[in-house]
C-alpha cells in the first residue's frame, strides 16, 4: 500500500512539472495555415484508397453517412469538386479546402486506412516472399498509375514523372502515411501534416 | 487488490499492460492507475521489457519518428537520458534501445515499415483507451514550420533543386548575350558650322 502512495504521489508530481499534456487535448490549429499540398495529398491520399477497393467511392460515401458527416461527404459531386482542389488534376477548379472540409477528408481517410489497413500491411511488410510482394506491388502501380493518368493533368511534368518511374517511391511514401493514419492518433497525425505553424 | 491486465495486438506486435486501479483517484474496478509492469513483444525480436519511464519514452519517442515520417521527414529522435533512439537505417528504421542496468548491452532492432505502423497503432490505441487512467508524457501532434521541413528534406532534393535553379539562370544568361545589341555608334563631333534640315528653309523666310 506504501508502494502504491509513493507511486500515486510521484505521478500527481510528474503531472504539475511536465510539460506535456495529454494527447486527447487538440492541438490548436488556429495560428496555422493549410499547406500548399495540402489538397494535393489529400487527392492522391483517396486515390490510393480507390486502388486498394474497387468502389470505394460507394463505400467512402457510405461511412461519410455513419459518422455523421455533412451531405456534401455523400453527394458524389460535391466530393468531387473537393478533390478537383487538386492543382495536378485535369478539372482543376482553382478552389482551396476549407479547414472544416480538410477535417472531415481527414477522419474519412482515416476510417478507410484503418479498414483497408491488412492490405497496406501486405504492401508495405519486407518479411514476406519477395516474388509475392513483387506481384503485388506490380498490380497495386499499375492500377494506380491508369487512375493517376485518367484524372490528372498529364502536361504536367510532375504527372507524367510519376507515370514514368519505376521505382514507386512516392507511391510508398503514401501507403506510409496511409498506413500511419489508421485510427484517432492517425487522423491527428495526418492533419497535423496538412497544416503549417505561421 | 486487483491486478488488471490488458493487451493490444497488431499483426507482428503485441503490446501487454497490467497494473491496478489507483483508489486515492477514485478509478473504477476495470481501470488501470497504477502500472506495475508491460511489456511489448515483436515478431523476430526479444521481449522488451521496463518501468513506466522507459515505456513513455519508447512511446514519446516513436510516435514523434511517426509524426515526422507522414509529413515526409526523417530524421533521428532521442528519449531523455538517451534510452530510446530511433533513426532512418535505408528504406527501414534503427531502434536503440539503452538499458539502464550497467553492462548490458545496447539492443538494435531494424523496423520495417509495417513493423513501425504496427508499433505506432499500439501506442495510439494505448493512448486512447479508456481503461487507462495514467498520463503519458506525450506531446501534441503539432504542424511543422516551413522552414523546419526544407532544413529536413532529402539532401539530395535540396541539392536537385539547386542543380536546376543554376541551369535555368545559366541558360537565360546564354540567350541574353545572344541577343544582338547595336554597339556601332558613329560618335562625331558637333560642328559650329553644320546645317540642320531647316537652314535652308530658314533662309527662304
Amino acid at each position: 500500500m506504501k508502494k502504491n502512495l509513493l507511486v500515486t504521489t510521484n505521478r500527481k508530481n510528474e503531472n504539475s512539472v511536465s510539460g506535456f499534456s495529454n494527447e486527447t487535448v487538440d492541438y490548436p490549429y488556429n495560428k496555422c495555415v493549410v499547406a500548399s499540398d495540402a489538397s494535393k495529398k489529400l487527392d492522391f491520399l483517396f486515390l490510393v484508397i480507390e486502388t486498394l477497393q474497387i468502389n470505394a467511392t460507394d463505400s467512402l460515401f457510405l461511412n461519410a453517412k455513419n459518422i455523421g458527416l455533412s451531405n456534401d461527404f455523400s453527394s458524389r459531386v460535391q466530393f468531387w469538386k473537393m478533390r478537383c482542389s487538386n492543382p495536378l488534376r485535369k478539372s482543376y477548379t482553382f478552389s482551396s479546402l476549407s479547414s472544416d472540409q480538410i477535417n472531415s477528408l481527414v477522419e474519412l481517410i482515416s476510417l478507410m486506412a484503418e479498414k483497408l489497413y491488412p492490405l497496406i500491411r501486405q504492401l508495405l511488410s519486407s518479411k514476406e516472399s519477395k516474388t509475392l510482394n513483387n506481384e503485388r506491388w506490380f498490380l497495386f502501380s499499375s492500377r494506380l498509375k491508369s487512375l493517376i493518368s485518367e484524372r490528372m493533368n498529364m502536361q504536367r511534368t510532375y504527372v507524367a514523372t510519376l507515370l514514368s518511374q519505376d521505382n514507386n517511391e512516392f507511391f510508398r511514401e503514401l501507403l506510409v502515411i496511409l498506413s500511419l493514419s489508421c485510427g484517432p492518433g492517425g487522423a491527428n497525425r495526418l492533419k497535423a501534416s496538412l497544416y503549417h505553424q505561421t | 487488490m486487483i491486478n488488471l491486465s490488458y493487451r493490444f495486438d497488431q499483426n507482428s506486435t503485441s503490446l501487454e499492460l497490467a497494473g491496478m486501479p489507483d483508489v486515492s483517484n477514485s478509478d473504477s474496478e476495470q481501470t488501470i492507475g497504477i502500472l506495475s509492469s508491460w511489456s511489448l513483444k515483436i515478431i523476430g525480436f526479444p521481449l522488451l521489457e521496463g518501468e513506466k519511464e522507459h515505456l513513455d519514452n519508447l512511446m514519446h519517442v516513436i510516435l514523434q519518428y511517426s509524426r515526422s515520417y507522414v509529413s515526409g521527414i526523417r530524421k533521428t529522435f532521442i528519449s531523455n537520458k538517451n534510452i530510446v533512439t530511433i533513426s532512418p537505417f535505408g528504406t527501414n528504421h534503427k531502434l536503440l534501445l539503452n538499458s539502464t542496468k550497467k553492462g548490458v548491452k545496447p539492443l538494435e532492432i531494424i523496423l520495417d515499415d509495417s513493423e513501425l505502423s504496427d508499433i505506432t497503432r499500439c501506442f495510439d490505441l494505448l493512448r486512447f483507451d479508456s481503461r487507462f487512467n495514467i498520463n503519458w508524457k506525450l506531446s501534441l501532434d503539432k504542424p511543422y514550420t516551413k522552414r523546419e521541413i526544407y532544413n529536413n528534406l532529402n539532401k539530395s532534393k535540396r541539392n536537385i533543386s539547386f542543380f536546376y535553379s543554376f541551369i535555368v539562370f545559366i541558360a537565360s544568361s546564354v540567350l541574353l548575350f545572344l541577343i544582338p545589341i547595336n554597339d556601332k555608334y558613329d560618335i562625331r563631333d558637333i560642328d559650329s558650322n553644320a546645317q540642320g534640315p531647316f537652314e535652308e528653309l530658314k533662309d527662304k523666310f
